[in-house]
């Protein structure tokens, strides 16, 4: 079947561009992985120590400091500091290290479930075959890494929290861990779950009308 | 499938190629072909009266019910 004109030259100039990105993460990625691992371990081998960083809020106000760039709009304007990054080393345990491992495969499992069905889908626009089933199923793909985002940082807040009650005592009365639970991410996740199974729908139908005569 | 298409029966009574039917209803070969050699879903009744039209027969001279052998529907 004829399909050259399928996509404009316009949009297929954006689709490469998008394209070329995706690739770049894509192996940036692969190469980032070992890099990483190699970085970590020779820490965790030489110092005897890993670094851990957890975004908290302070529970006491620590200031309140007036702006001095006020303008004549507002009538007062203050900053106040309840949010900051608590650096922890710890001892390297095995649990620790479980942490750090099972954080790690998580969220590179996203990250690759994401951009590899992202590139095959460009992939496709570029060789004028948008419309197809496999593209349909590897939209759900990308709806579900984009839901499955929700519990994975569910699971990282809460390593977050176990750590943090694991190294300082009585943590609550100072700090508590920010959450970063986005329920925006669930909402469009779910978007572009329904949006595949209506193409999905679509192809089946589109199909079943090719077969008639 | 159950159902056998007997065009080529029809075709051949009233000598008409596939060409020539295919012109007469403004239809594609590759189609037509398909419909011939039972290879497709199903027929559209717009086709079937376009069929009937032109054959000058009835939609049992065009289709008939040859039972499967495991007997299945």
């Amino acid at each position: 079947m004829e399909t050259a004109n399928l996509i404009p030259r316009s949009s297929l100039r954006l689709v490469k561009i998008l394209g070329a990105i995706f690739n770049f993460v894509w192996y940036a990625n692969f190469i980032l992985i070992p890099f990483v691992i190699a970085v970590v371990g020779y820490k965790v081998v030489t110092d005897g120590k890993i670094d851990s960083t957890i975004a908290v809020q302070i529970a006491n106000t620590v200031d309140s400091s007036p702006v001095a760039t006020i303008i004549d709009n507002a009538k007062t304007a203050s900053a106040t500091i309840n949010i900051g990054v608590l650096k922890i080393e710890l001892k390297p345990t095995i649990k620790h290290l479980s942490l750090l491992i099972v954080q790690f495969v998580l969220i590179e499992s996203i990250l690759i479930l994401f951009l590899y069905n992202m590139r095959k889908i460009l992939n496709s626009f570029k060789a004028q075959r948008p419309f197809s089933r496999e593209n349909t199923k590897r939209l759900r793909w990308i709806g579900l890494s984009v839901i499955l985002y929700v519990p994975v940082h569910l699971i990282n807040y809460l390593f977050d929290v176990w750590i943090l009650h694991d190294s300082i005592a009585a943590p609550n009365q100072i700090y508590w861990v920010q959450k970063e639970i986005d329920p925006n991410m669930l909402i469009l996740g779910i978007i572009i779950y329904v949006i595949s199974s209506i193409f999905d729908y679509g192809m089946v139908v589109e199909q079943e009308n090719k077969e008639f005569v | 499938m159950a159902i056998i298409v007997n065009l080529d029966v029809q075709m051949a009574k009233r000598k008409m190629s596939l060409t020539e039917l295919a012109e007469r209803l403004d239809m594609s070969m590759t189609n037509l072909s398909l419909l011939k050699n039972g290879k497709v879903k199903g027929i559209r009744f717009d086709t079937l009266n376009a069929l009937c039209a032109v054959l000058e027969c009835n939609p049992g001279d065009l289709l008939s019910y040859v039972p499967d052998s495991e007997g299945g529907v």
